[in-house]
C-alpha cells in the first residue's frame, strides 16, 4: 500500500501514533514502536509530502509500522506551502472516517504537494483547487460551468451557491461573481483580494457539512495571518 | 496478588515515570523501602520541595524557583543570542553541550495545528515581548526537524525578522524528523557552531 503521513503524534515511550492517507484504504492509523528515536543514519519517524511504500504487520488494534520506503526524491515545505499543507491535513482527518478507500483523493492530495512545492503557484489557487476536489469525493460536487439552469456561467453576473440546489442567478450579501466561480473551476488565480476572500469563504461554507465550522488552526500559521493587511483575512495571493 | 495499600500506592506511583510498568515499580519501591530507606525519604522531600517550589522564569520558561533563572540572572552570558527551543529537555541538551553562551526562550511546545496547538496556545506573544526588549542581535532557532518545528520555525522567523532581528538555524547534523532531546553533545556542538542564517 502507498501512503502520506498526514499526522504523527507521541505514543508511549518513543513510539508514534501515526495517520496516512493510502492509496487503497483512505485514512489508516498505524504505531511505530520506537518511531521517536533518532539513530546514526536519521529519524525513525517516516518524512511528510512524499509518497511511501507502507508496510504494515500485526492483528487486532492499530497495525504495526515495518517498513516506508519513498517511492519518489524528497519534498520539503516552507512558510505559506507548509501552512497550506496543514491545512489540507486538517480538511482530510476532519472529512474522512477511517478506512474508507478515497484513490481519487489520494492522487489529489499527491498533486496538491508537487504544486505547493513548486514557486510559480499560488498558495489559494491549490487550496481551492483541493477544496473543490475533495467535495467531490465526498460526492457534493458541483458543477462550476454550468448553472442550475442548464445555462453557462457568465463571468459578469451574481450568482448563488448552494449544495442542495447548485448554482443559481441571484444577488445577495452570499452572492459572487461568475468570474470568481470559473477561477476555482480552471484553477486560476483571483487577482482582487476581496475576490479571494470570498472565494475562500465560499468553500468553508460548502465544506462545513463534511469538516465542521471549528476553526481551522493552520490558517494561524502565520504571525501576519492576524495583524497585518497581508494575510489571509486581507486575501492574499499566496496564502490559503 | 495482593498487596498491602500503601505497598501497592507506591508501586502506582512510580508507574508515572518513563519506560516504568508494574515489573519495575515493584523492584523500585522493594529497592526504597528495603535497601534505601534514607534515600527515600530523600526522593521524597526532593519531588515535594520541586513541586513546591519550581516555576518556570518570567523571561525565558525555564524551571526556576524565583521569577528569574539563574542562566538569565547571569551578566556574564551573551544577550545578544536568543536562542529558541521547543522544550526543557532540548534546553538541557544544548546547555550541557557546553557549547552555547548567550540566553534562552522556551517555547514549551511547537505548533501543530492538528493537535489544536496554535500561536495562543503556545503563548507566542510571548516571545514576541521578549524579541522587543533591547540587546538581542540573533536569534538561534532550534526547533525539531520536523513538520511541526519548520512550522514553529518558520513564524518565529516572521516575528524575528519584522523587528530587523538576525535568524539563524542549527547546522546540518540535526536529522530530519530528530528531536534535540535525542541527540548527542559532540553534534549539537557542532551544530551551534555551523548554525546559517533561516531561509524561510
Ligand atoms: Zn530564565
Amino acid at each position: 500500500m502507498r501512503g502520506f503521513l498526514l499526522h504523527a503524534r507521541p505514543f508511549k515511550e518513543n513510539g508514534l501514533l501515526l495517520d496516512w492517507l493510502t492509496d487503497t484504504r483512505g485514512w489508516v492509523r498505524m504505531r511505530q514502536n520506537g518511531g521517536r528515536r533518532v539513530k546514526k543514519r536519521g529519524s525513525q519517524r517516516p518524512p511528510n509530502f512524499v509518497c511511501l511504500e507502507v508496510e504494515t504487520a500485526g492483528r487486532g488494534g492499530w497495525p504495526i509500522l515495518t517498513g516506508a520506503e519513498p517511492v519518489e526524491r524528497l519534498r520539503f515545505l516552507h512558510g505559506q506551502s507548509l501552512a497550506a499543507a496543514f491545512y489540507l491535513h486538517e480538511l482530510i482527518l476532519r472529512a474522512l472516517r477511517p478506512e474508507e478507500a478515497m484513490p481519487g483523493l489520494f492522487l489529489d492530495y499527491w498533486k496538491s504537494l508537487a504544486m505547493l512545492d513548486s514557486p510559480e503557484m499560488p498558495v489559494s489557487v491549490v487550496v481551492r483547487r483541493f477544496e473543490r476536489r475533495l467535495l467531490e469525493h465526498l460526492g457534493a460536487g458541483l458543477d462550476w460551468e454550468q448553472a442550475a439552469n442548464g445555462l453557462p456561467i457568465e463571468p459578469e453576473r451574481q450568482y448563488r451557491v448552494g449544495l442542495q440546489g447548485g448554482i443559481v442567478p441571484g444577488n445577495g450579501a452570499n452572492a459572487v461573481s461568475g468570474r470568481l466561480l470559473r477561477a476555482i473551476a480552471r484553477d486560476e488565480a483571483l487577482a482582487e483580494a476581496d475576490d479571494r476572500r470570498r472565494a475562500r469563504d465560499l468553500m468553508q461554507g460548502l465544506l462545513a457539512p463534511h469538516v465542521g465550522s471549528a476553526p481551522f488552526l493552520s490558517r494561524r500559521l502565520w504571525p501576519s495571518a492576524r495583524d497585518s493587511a497581508r494575510g489571509p483575512d486581507a486575501g492574499d495571493t499566496l496564502r490559503p | 496478588m495482593q498487596f498491602s495499600p500503601s505497598f501497592q500506592q507506591l508501586i502506582d506511583a512510580l508507574r508515572c515515570l518513563p519506560t516504568v510498568g508494574q515489573k519495575t515499580a515493584q523492584r523500585m519501591a522493594l529497592h526504597l523501602l528495603e535497601r534505601d530507606r534514607a534515600g527515600a525519604g530523600h526522593l521524597a522531600e526532593a519531588i515535594g520541595e520541586a513541586l513546591e517550589k519550581l516555576g518556570h522564569c518570567r523571561s525565558c520558561r525555564v524551571f526556576t524557583e524565583g521569577e528569574i533563572c539563574p542562566i538569565c540572572a547571569d551578566d556574564q552570558r551573551d544577550d545578544r543570542l536568543l536562542c529558541v527551543v521547543e522544550s526543557p529537555a532540548d534546553w538541557i541538551a544544548i546547555e550541557s553541550s557546553g557549547a552555547y553562551q548567550g540566553r534562552y526562550f522556551l517555547l514549551l511546545g511547537r505548533l501543530s495545528p492538528l493537535d489544536g496547538i496554535g500561536p495562543d496556545e503556545l503563548k507566542l506573544d510571548q516571545l514576541a515581548a521578549r524579541l522587543d526588549q533591547s540587546g538581542i542581535e540573533e536569534v538561534i532557532l532550534a526547533t525539531s526537524a520536523t513538520i511541526e518545528g519548520e512550522a514553529t520555525a518558520g513564524y518565529v522567523t516572521e516575528l524575528a525578522r519584522s523587528r530587523g532581528l538576525r535568524v539563524t538555524r542549527l547546522a546540518q547534523g540535526v536529522p530530519m524528523g530528530g528531536e534535540l532531546e535525542y541527540i548527542d553533545a559532540s553534534t549539537l556542538s557542532l551544530a551551534l557552531k555551523g548554525r546559517r542564517e533561516a531561509d524561510s
